[in-house]
């Protein structure tokens, strides 16, 4: 089976990356630390702490 | 700061497509320099190597975004750095199946997603390469490991191996690599 040729390859824009760069670390953070507590609290309810 | 590669990294690529596995998504933004992998991507266009990923990789991407906003800025972010996203296939449960026996027990911790790699790899041969830092799921008993490159700032180091799925490939010398073998202790 063969693979679509793409000519013209859109390069990156260095600016517009780097600045999504940095919204995209924040959100990212925000997502494990909201993963991190879900897990704490599936870990309180497992061992019964909380009933 | 330093991207470390093989001197044939880019000749090894050139023509060909390279699939993006999640992580490289992720460590784009994540790294201390994310200019670095502006670079990269830019000279793997330059090479002639189409940046590809697959469905499944994006969805794992997109996934926890918390809001419309975030959504739109992965889904901005995978679109700037590839070129094509592989759709899924017909056949790609019977490829995974094909994995599944090869990978026998270890296959057991595996991600979806993973497979979904490792079929593409295995459907397209020496013209497809796939880069990840998830080295343990893709064993050398399975694909050939073909290159590697480290990304280096001051405080992090991330090293991915490039694979593809011909043995031929498995033979190609490795420019800039040292065999264990020949350290004298």
């Amino acid at each position: 089976m063969k693979l679509p040729e793409i000519k013209n390859k859109k390069k990156i824009d260095p600016e517009r990356f780097i600045k999504r760069a940095k919204e995209l670390k924040k959100y990212f953070q925000e997502e494990k630390a909201y993963l991190r507590k879900k897990e704490l609290e599936d870990e309180n309810i497992l061992s019964g702490r909380f009933l | 700061m330093k991207i470390y590669y093989p001197e044939d990294f880019f000749s090894l690529l050139r023509g060909k497509h390279l699939l993006l596995d999640t992580n490289v998504f992720i460590d784009s933004f994540n790294f201390d320099r994310p200019v670095d992998y502006i670079k990269f991507f830019n000279n793997l266009k330059d090479n002639d190597t189409t940046l590809a990923t697959i469905d499944g990789v994006v969805l794992e991407f997109l996934k926890g975004s918390k809001n419309e906003e975030v959504f739109n800025r992965k889904k901005e972010h995978l679109d700037d750095i590839t070129d094509i996203i592989l759709p899924t296939q017909r056949d790609d449960s019977e490829k995974i199946k094909e994995l599944i026996r090869l990978y026998q027990s270890d296959g057991g911790g595996i991600e979806i997603v993973d497979y979904y790699l490792g079929a593409n790899l295995l459907r397209y041969r020496k013209n497809l390469c796939l880069m990840t830092r998830n080295t343990r799921d893709f064993p050398q008993n399975i694909f050939s490991l073909i290159s590697t490159i480290s990304f280096s700032s001051f405080k992090t180091i991330f090293t991915y191996g490039i694979y593809t799925y011909d043995h031929e490939s498995a033979t190609t010398p490795q420019t800039g690599l040292i065999n264990p073998d020949d350290i004298p202790f």
